[in-house]
Parts: structure tokens; sequence; C-alpha cells
């Protein structure tokens, strides 16, 4: 298997240094399997992601890449293996104790409350100061362009302003990990482009490392520093994305 | 010209199909003629809904894409044979497009659960002050009890869930189920992350409810969350803790088994495991089951109730029975009390008490509450009434008085009418 090293760049050192979080996630030998089945949704592998980079798990419909986004999130226990973040054991960890979060979960809004209140209220679930919730929300918005939407309410926002601030309420927490599973598959289309697009941008302004899981090649190449190949729950290759389409024939080739 | 084809309809009862394939499925949900749709209160959803009247009964239409719309209904479909209160799914649309053949998000529909509130329409009227507690310690309960079968809501929240007047709490249901998974059994990390979401949405639905003026500034919505977490893990921690007892101490087995009645379950299955040295009993809930008093009350009467309702019941059939001026009806001399099992005094309860109370409640007062409802609104203000005059105030004239004075004084909750405040 290939593995590529990535540049970072000053801005992200610069932001990382900031908000002071620096992560990169340690799969090894990590399987997993469900009760009652004979094979592995996911046979052992390694897997290591960088600090500020962003994965795409690529696979189709029962390829594993969910189970893995599920593993690392601690809703599934491995069957083996090991998941380390920032070189800390977590792989038994509580949810709560993992500090990775699912972005894009869901696109609703509260509707009576501001922008702030929507992207700040989880800050202040977690037990964040007032002032450190602000700066956050304060910060994010500003790089994202929305500083001057703060006080509308979700009413007074278009479809893609909502969508931005659904994806900003992750990022606002600064988690070590920023995971996504297809959040794109169920909007229409003329919103998944503007909504790649977002991701991709917020991303790479924060430095956020990521995992994101699709079943669309085109997403995964433009959104991807590397593309893991899922097939059967194993992991056939890591590529740039400038060597996708090669890979992928080649699995086609031995699938057929 | 591009072709449209029609939408599939699959529909569980046959005789709503036609019906539903008269509504104007080629337009987004969202542009449906105002005729078509009732008034009923919204929640906040990341789907358009609406709610329509099919013949007498009216469904909740929920869009979204084909695959999830079928998903969603299988789950339903499932969590209702598991008996967890959720709302019935009805039909599911899919391969919908407009005139100009373009493509249109399927749909769910549901029966709208008549007598349900969602939690902004609850706070809108004028609410005792534990109001908020008791709502979300009855999502603690309905999660527990969704968990117990397997099912990882994966969105939890006050929003996702509609509540049903259950004597002086409240019931909740499911209402959104779409980002649902049914296990054999959750993992640790499922619950703990359906706590987490819990506990964020909640606090997020009571500071939308303080933004839009319908609760106090004073309440505390992170107090709301907190809530909720430590309602539910001490349920969890009752339903299912393994305990170890000494074998001379069988008898807190039947504490265990009281405390979970108490808490409205039954103990279907009991491990008991005796160690090696036959000095302790291990002691392990299997599997537990819910309305411990509504199936009670259903076996003893064939009333349907909600839990604490039921409990209610259950409570004045005793006191009616070992009332002084019992007698047993038809079944005793007339003059001496008399001592009837229990079927037979569920029977004259049901006769001398439930019976002429709903019988008595008129026409255009029937959509005020259900009728499980009714009597414990009745049972209390029959309780308030014979305190202040010092005085047991016999059956027909207490339920006089509760029609008059109470009952034709609230607003009808069958089919709650949008107010434009949500």
């Amino acid at each position: 298997m290939t593995e590529h090293p990535r540049q970072v760049t000053d801005d992200q050192l610069l932001t990382k240094t900031l908000g002071g979080n620096m992560s990169t996630v340690s799969l090894n030998g990590l399987s997993h399997a469900y009760e009652n089945t004979v094979s592995p949704s996911v046979h052992p592998f390694n897997l290591f992601i960088d600090d500020g980079e962003f994965v795409v798990l690529y696979g189709p419909s029962g390829s594993g890449k969910s189970t893995i986004l599920r593993m690392l999130h601690g809703l599934e226990a491995p069957k083996t293996g090991t998941i380390l973040i920032d070189g800390v054991d977590v792989t038994h960890a509580a949810v709560n104790d993992r500090d990775v979060t699912l972005a894009l979960e869901s696109y609703a809004l509260y509707p009576h409350m501001s922008v702030r209140d929507n992207l700040g209220f989880a800050l202040r679930v977690d037990g964040l100061p007032a002032e450190e919730i602000r700066e956050r929300v304060e910060s994010v918005t500003s790089k994202i362009g929305l500083s001057d939407i703060l006080d509308a309410v979700p009413g007074d926002l278009s479809a893609l302003q909502r969508q931005t601030i659904a994806l900003a309420r992750a990022v606002v927490r600064q988690p070590k990990v920023l995971i996504m599973d297809e959040p794109v598959v169920n909007l229409v289309p003329e919103y998944q482009a503007d909504t790649l697009r977002l991701v991709k941008d917020l991303q790479q302004e924060f430095g956020l490392t990521t995992l994101y899981a699709t079943a669309d090649l085109d997403d995964a190449k433009v959104l991807g520093d590397r593309i893991a190949f899922l097939d059967h729950g194993r992991l056939i290759g890591v590529e740039k994305p400038e060597v996708a389409e090669a890979l992928v024939a080649s699995i086609a080739d031995v699938d057929s | 010209m591009p072709e449209t084809s029609a939408p599939q309809i699959h529909a569980v009862h046959s005789a709503d199909h036609d019906a539903i394939a008269g509504l104007p499925w080629h337009l987004p949900l969202g542009e449906w003629p105002q005729d078509f749709l009732g008034g009923l209160p919204r929640g906040i959803s990341r789907h358009v809904v609406r709610f329509v009247e099919i013949g007498d009964e009216v469904l909740a239409i929920k869009e979204t894409d084909d695959r999830r719309a079928l998903r969603e209904f299988d789950i339903l479909g499932v969590l209702g044979n598991l008996a967890v209160p959720t709302v019935e799914p009805r039909a599911y649309v899919t391969n919908r497009s407009t005139a100009s053949a373009t493509e249109l998000p399927g749909a769910l529909l549901t029966a709208y659960l008549n007598f349900s509130l969602p939690y902004r329409a609850l706070f809108s009227q004028s609410l005792a002050a534990d109001a908020a507690d008791r709502l979300v310690d009855a999502l603690a309960v309905l999660l527990a009890r969704l968990h117990l079968v397997g099912f990882y809501w994966g969105d939890v929240s006050l929003s996702n869930t509609l509540f049903r007047r259950d004597a002086d709490a409240y019931a909740a249901y499911v209402v959104d189920a779409e980002t649902g998974e049914l296990h054999d059994q959750l993992s640790d990390g499922q619950r703990q992350m359906d706590l987490r979401i819990a506990r964020t949405n909640i606090a997020g639905d009571f500071l939308d409810l303080q933004a839009a003026g319908l609760i106090e500034p004073t309440v505390d919505p992170m107090a709301a969350g907190e809530r909720l977490f430590e309602a539910y893990n001490g349920l969890w921690r009752e339903l299912t803790r393994v305990e170890e007892f000494s074998v001379n101490e069988r008898w807190r087995i039947d504490e265990r088994i009281r405390r979970l009645n108490d808490l409205g379950f039954d103990l279907g299955e009991l491990t008991v495991t005796t160690d090696l040295d036959g000095v302790s009993l291990l002691v392990e809930p299997k599997v537990v089951e819910p309305n411990h008093h509504s199936r009670r009350l259903l076996r003893l009467t064939g009333i349907g109730a909600n839990e604490n309702q039921a409990r209610t019941m259950l409570n004045d059939l005793d006191s009616h029975r070992s009332a002084p001026g019992f007698t047993g009806g038809a079944h005793g001399s007339g003059e001496l009390p008399v001592e009837l099992d229990e079927d037979d005094a569920a029977r004259l309860w049901l006769e001398e008490v439930y019976k002429p109370l709903i019988s008595a409640i008129p026409e255009n007062l029937t959509h005020k509450l259900e009728p499980g409802q009714i009597f414990y609104e009745f049972v209390e203000h029959r309780r308030v009434m014979s305190r202040a005059r010092q005085r047991d105030i016999p059956t027909m004239e207490a339920i006089a008085y509760f029609i008059v004075d109470y009952l034709s004084n609230l607003p009808d909750e069958a089919l709650y009418v949008d107010s434009q405040k949500f």
C-alpha cells in the first residue's frame, strides 16, 4: 500500500497553533464483525491519517466505509485492532471521551435562535465559558464570510447559508477528528456541488483531520488528500486522487 | 416533451389507496394547495411536513427521498410490532415527478396520533411549573424502552417526539425514526451516542423555546439535558443491572420485581445464578416489559390507557372495592360488605364508575381529552371537591360538576389546531 506524505500550509499551521488542536488518527489491525455473521464486515487493516489530512473512504454500499467511521466514533466495537487519536488509545473509550464529531448529521436549525446561538449552543452544553463560545463562533463565521448574518434567524437565510451554518456547527466544536458519512447523498442535486465545495473549503481553512465516506468517485477525487479504496470490507489501497481511476479500474478487473 | 410516470403508492390499507392517489403528488409538498392541508402544529423538521385529511382521519406527510421513505416506513412498522410507542406508518410514495418530469422526493405517510401534542404546542398553553421536567422524564422512559428493544435513534430530541397526557405525567411517542437503526442488542457506544445527542438536542429545543418566548428566561435549558441523562441512567440501571444476593435473601428478588412494577415494567424473564460455593445469587433481568399497569387494566376491564392513567384507574378500582359502602352490587346482599375477586370487582367498577362517567360526556366535549385522561382528571376533580366540602361526593354528582365546571372549559386536544406560533 502506498502512503503519500502531505504538505501542511503555513496558514493551517497558524490556525492549529491558535486552536491548539493537532490530531493524527492511527487505525492498527482494525477489524469488525457483526454478531451471528461468518464473514467480517471489515477485514483487518492499517491506516494512518496525518494531522489536518482529508481522507476519503471510498467504496460501494457494503464495502465497510461506514462501519470504519462508526468504530472511530464509538458506535461499533472493533473485533480486533486499536484506534489511536494523537497516540492515545481510544479503542474502548466512551463516546464522549474521543473528541470525534460527526458533521452534517442534521441540517435542521432552530427557527427562533439566531445564527450565533445555533452555532454556539452545543458548546454551552459542553460547558465552555461564554467568552470562549463567542470567540469561536466569531472566528469561524469570519473565516467563512458569515459575520454579517450572526444575528439573523434561519428563516432569513438562503438554503446554502443554512447548510453552511449546519457544517460550521461541527467546526466550532474544534474536534480532534471530523467525520462525515455520505452527507450530500440526500441533498437535491443543485445543492450537492455547493456543499462539497463548502466541506472542502472549511476543512482546508481549519486544517481539520477529516474522514469522509462516499460511494461517489468524483466526490472523492474533489475532496480527498488521499482516497482509501474499500471493497467487500477490505482496504484495497490508499492513493492520491490523481491515480484514483487506475486503482478503481484494477479493482473492477479483480472483481470481474 | 418528457414523459412523466405515475407515483408508486404503497399503502398498508388498500382502502386508503385511492384517496392517497388523489393527492397532488406532481407538486412539491411545500407547494400543495391550502385546501389539502390541515392546520396542525409543526415541530422542527429537516423535511417538509404537511397534514391532510383522508376520510375521517388525518395523515402526516413527510417528504424525503424514496430510499429513506421506505426505510422509515419499515422501521416504524417494526417498532409498532415491538409495542414501542410510535406513530403508525400508513403508506409511502415513490417515483414522484412533476408535470415536466422533474424528479421529486418520495413521501412517508403516518397516521396523526390523536390527542398528541408536539412540545411546542404544550408550551404555548399554561403549564404546570414542572411540566418541562415531566416531558424530559417521558422522553427518558421512551429512550430506555427503545434501547431495550435494540433501537438506536440517532436523533433523539423533543422535536422528534410527540407527547400525550398520561395522568399527571406525559407519555412520549417516536415520530421521526429516519436516523434510527434496529439491532439485536445495542452496544454501550450506541446508547452513549443517543444520550449525547439527546443532551445537546434537548438543550437546543429549550433554548429555542426561550428564544420564542414560550418559556421563562429563568428555566435552565442545560439542566433539562442533564435531567434526561440522569433519569435515563437511573431507569436503565434498575432495568438491567445484575445484583448479587446471599442465598438467604431471596426476598430481595421480590423487592426488585416490585421496584420494576412501580416504574411501570414487568419482569418477563429473570436469570438467577448460584455461585459455585452456593453462597450467593446473581440476579439479572433478561426480559423486562413496559406497561405493567396498562396491561393489568386491559386484562381486567378491556380499557386501553396509558401507563399512569391505568395506574390511576386501578387505584380507583381498589378504593371502590374497599369503600365502606361497597356491597357487591348484584353480587351481594345489598346490606353487608362482601369480598369479591378482582375480576368481579373490576366489572362492578366499570358499571358503577367508569361507564357512567364516559357515557355522561356530551358529544361536543369528547374532543377535549382522551377517555383515560378524562378519568384521571375526574378523579382529581372529585378529590379536590371532596376535600373542599369535607365529604365524599357521590359518583353521579361528581360527574355532573366535573363536566360543567372543568371539562367544558378545556381546549380541544384531539386534533390540536395550529395557532400559527410554531
